[in-house]
């Protein structure tokens, strides 16, 4: 059984399909990415997949239980953590918190416990600063930890919001756009890190990208989305000789397929 | 702790217990007053600062407070006054909760208008509960016991106060520097991003609003102590406003600031007793000026000063 | 209760409401312009009828005092909106809220410093004794005030429709890049929309003050057409009309069947009611926030 199947998803706003009936899977331990031109409903998939959205239609099983009934915070305790296409991180709050807030559903401390600071409470914390460190570390923001995340560079937030989404604990990464405004080392350490997760923590990584190198470098499968539907499915090179795909990124004129 | 932090904490410990020995007695109740309003302010900014959720309506919980404590102490005289104001903070606290579920829907200036809307109907119930408050003619409040031991002086009343307040603040503190508060913080940042990091928004915000009601309610207690007399004219929309001053002054999403604000509004309104027509005027000139210049209060703005 | 006292309550009900609609109507018009709402726009509307009283104290005519709290009106709002609220145009909502009651602070002390925080009787045009219409009797002062404020509403919805200010206003409430892409220039529609509210809750005002007397207090009006912009779903100018009149008609029939006790509350709660039960008006639609 694979870590996520997708059944039928479908989706309208205000009576037009934005998705329509899509369907792929997504193993563990594997990276997996969705790609498409702009408006092809990628995000929109990550939406409907963290609960932000309601679907119209469809399934979508982690490990054979329904997230689509779950609201957002249910499902980010059954491990599916997600970034963001046009970053969302805590501007206000340091780094170092950041990826505290990301720890939020492994810790238990609750509003007595915090007022009143107890001593398991305490231990809690230095714990999850401890985790935060490292995670901080991984992703290459040891050095910025009590800065606010607002006065870090783009790129850096992006590797802030992964950093929080492992803070999860996550069985299911998504990742939206994450090479998007990243300089070529910068996207070759990303590929390296994304890497790293699969191999070394055994994450499943569902990744939505337009960046083609990074693309076909990491991923074992890939989704094709066109118009809120689903062309084409398979390994990366079949993927890429696929003649409807060619079709939809150099008919379309969405000229959005910039490898 | 660093040696100077520890020095600063021994300093400020001595000068507030030192206090009611060096100063003449009315500016102990100044001071009282200011240890109330920061408790006060404490629990709005939990609420408005750290949560993003605006309230015009806390001079309601502030009354409910006060009159919870008062009618405990006419008709349960025995309680001591831990217990009492407990109760009265858990009672407004309730309050809070019956506001804060249906408030949950709500963003912004809505908000602010149903809290407003919650203060104004406060003090009408408390004007037509005469059977229980004696309406406007007020009610005036026993001495607060411990034991033995009657809070009947000022001193001794500014004594109580500190005690309260330390425990309020250090439970402020705890609690913003654990998961309660940055799941708080992240709510204010971006609602998006803290669902999906797992934090239940509803339930938060609603904890907010529960934990903001039981402060400004232990304070309303506290308040009924001090002043001794309660009467509905005291709880006017005027006064959430000073509230709100105190942490926009003082600085949204800061402990220390909401002290510092609700320090500045009480000897600024102390001052301006005798220019009564003018203090609006300079109050409203605040609120201007602080969001046209200084728009994170005073703490923020000398966390930028020491930067430089 | 017979049908005589209830058509007096229904129009004493609906005057009010037609006030509370007005000043609703004010509200709205900054709000669709500028997405921030005007909590110093009861001092302000107070302001310029304080400036009428004075200048028929002065002995000028009664049309001449009316003509100088309107343009007093626009005058307050066009420095206000000129010298404050365009500062902190790229600050965040809170910011503006917190502004303009600051502002609603000040203008309050300064009413009351210059014109004190007394009651003064202020003249009227509409006569005070009942007449009878059919079985009933009517203030006749009743009757003015909705005849008044319909004729202004009806100008209002003319000049919204008709002119090229008032489309380039809905313009700007519908899509403010759109309209400034057309050519709108976008912080002169929000001065003038500061500039018509103005006018037209000092209309109100003018409207108001031989009934309930001048006073500073009066800005608390302001709350009440609030409600009746919340009960008409905020934005909606017709709606604000509506929600204007039924809230007077609920408050003028409330004493009827409430007791004295809550009486006061009745608006209070209705608006959190309906804020609760019905976030987008009576008839209107939840606006959702796109993720």
């Amino acid at each position: 059984m694979p870590l996520l199947a997708v059944q039928d998803l479908s989706i309208s706003f205000g009576g037009l399909a934005a998705l329509a009936g899509v369907s792929f899977d997504v193993e563990a331990g594997e990276v997996a990415a969705l790609i498409g031109p702009n408006g092809a409903g990628k995000t929109t998939v990550f939406n409907l997949l963290t609960g932000l959205y309601r679907p119209t239609r469809g399934r979508a099983m982690l490990d054979g239980e329904d997230l689509l009934g779950l609201v957002p915070h249910e499902i980010a305790r059954r491990g599916v953590a997600r970034t963001f296409q046009n970053t969302e991180v805590f501007r206000r709050l340091s780094v170092l918190d950041n990826v505290l807030v990301g720890q939020h559903t492994r810790l238990s401390g609750g509003l007595l416990g915090g007022l009143l600071g107890s001593p398991r409470v305490r231990r809690e914390e230095a714990e999850a600063r401890r985790r935060a460190e490292t995670l901080l570390a991984r992703v290459g923001l040891g050095d910025v930890a009590d800065v606010d995340a607002a006065s870090l560079p783009l790129g850096r937030q992006k590797r802030l919001e992964i950093a929080r989404a492992l803070a999860l604990g996550p069985r299911l990464l998504l990742l939206d756009e994450p090479a998007g405004g990243l300089n070529p080392t910068e996207t070759r350490e990303l590929m390296r890190l994304i890497r790293g997760l699969r191999d070394e923590d055994g994450l499943a990584i569902l990744v939505v990208e337009h960046n083609m190198e990074l693309v076909m470098g990491i991923s074992e499968r890939v989704v094709v989305l066109h118009y809120g539907k689903r062309l084409a499915e398979g390994k990366p090179h079949e993927v890429a000789r696929n003649p409807a795909v060619i079709e939809a990124y150099l008919g379309s004129g969405s000229g959005d397929a910039d490898a | 702790m660093t040696r100077a932090r520890l020095a600063g904490a021994v300093a400020a410990a001595a000068i507030l217990l030192a206090w009611p020995l060096v100063v003449p007695g009315y500016f102990v109740f100044l001071a009282t007053l200011v240890l109330v309003n920061g408790i006060v302010a404490l629990g709005l900014n939990l609420l408005s600062g750290y949560t993003n959720q605006l309230s015009f309506g806390h001079a309601g919980f502030f009354a409910i407070g006060g009159y919870a404590t008062a009618l405990l102490t006419i008709h349960a005289g025995a309680l001591p006054v831990p217990v009492t104001l407990l109760g009265a903070g858990l009672a407004t606290a309730l309050v809070g909760l019956a506001l804060g579920i249906p408030c949950l829907r709500l963003e912004g200036l809505y908000l602010a208008m149903a809290t407003l809307a919650f203060g104004f109907v406060v003090v009408e119930a408390i004007l037509h509960l005469d059977w229980l408050t004696r309406g406007n003619d007020g009610l005036r409040v026993p001495v607060a016991r411990l034991g033995p031991l009657a809070f009947s002086t000022e001193a001794s009343r500014y004594y109580l106060v500190v005690v309260v307040t330390v425990l309020m603040v250090a439970g402020a503190v705890n609690l913003v520097r654990t998961r309660t508060g940055r799941a708080f913080l992240a709510i204010r940042e971006s609602e998006v991003a803290a669902q999906t990091s797992g934090v239940n928004v509803a339930a938060f915000k609603t904890a907010a609003f529960v934990v903001s009601a039981f402060y400004t309610g232990v304070a309303g207690g506290l308040f009924a102590f001090v002043v001794g007399y309660l009467s509905p004219d005291a709880f006017d929309v005027f006064l959430s406003v000073d509230f709100l001053v105190m942490i926009i002054v003082g600085g949204l999403g800061s402990v220390g600031g909401s002290l510092i604000g609700a320090a500045i509004v009480t000897v600024l309104h102390d001052s301006l007793a005798a220019f009564q027509n003018y203090r609006p005027l300079i109050f409203g000139g605040i609120m201007v000026a602080a969001m046209l210049f200084m728009p994170g209060g005073v703490a923020s703005t000398a966390r930028a000063w020491r930067r430089r | 209760m017979t049908t005589a006292a209830l058509i007096h309550v229904l129009v004493s009900g609906l005057a009010t409401g037609s006030i509370y609609g007005l000043v609703g109507l004010s509200l709205v018009i900054v709000y669709n312009a500028t997405r921030t709402v005007n909590f110093a726009q009861g001092e302000m509307f107070v302001v310029s009828t304080f400036v009428a009283w004075s200048a028929a104290r002065a002995g000028w005519p009664l049309p001449l005092a009316f003509l100088a709290a309107v343009v007093a009106a626009a005058v307050l709002a066009l420095v206000i909106e000129r010298a404050i609220i365009r500062r902190s145009i790229a600050a965040t909502h809170w910011d503006v809220l917190i502004i303009t009651l600051g502002l609603s602070l000040i203008l309050r002390a300064l009413a009351g410093i210059v014109w004190s925080h007394d009651d003064f009787p202020f003249p009227s045009y509409f006569g005070n004794r009942p007449i009878a219409i059919g079985p009933a009797r009517v203030v006749p002062v009743s009757l003015g005030i909705i005849g008044a404020s319909v004729v202004l509403m009806a100008l209002l919805g003319a000049l919204f429709r008709f002119t090229r200010a008032g489309r380039a206003m809905r313009a700007v409430a519908q899509n403010q890049t759109a309209a400034w892409l057309m050519g709108i220039s976008v912080p002169r529609v929000f001065s003038a929309a500061w500039i018509l509210a103005s006018v037209v809750g000092a209309v109100a005002g003018l409207l108001i003050a031989p009934v309930v007397f001048l006073s500073t207090k009066m800005g608390l009006l302001v709350i009440n057409g609030f409600i009746a912009a919340v009960l008409g779903g905020f934005g909606s100018m017709p709606g604000v009309v509506v929600g204007g009149m039924l809230l007077g008609v609920i408050e003028n029939l409330a004493p009827l069947y409430l007791p004295t006790g809550i009486r006061y509350s009745v608006p209070f709660i209705l608006l959190i009611a309906i804020l609760v039960v019905r976030p987008g008006g009576l008839a209107g639609r939840v606006h959702r926030r796109k993720v």
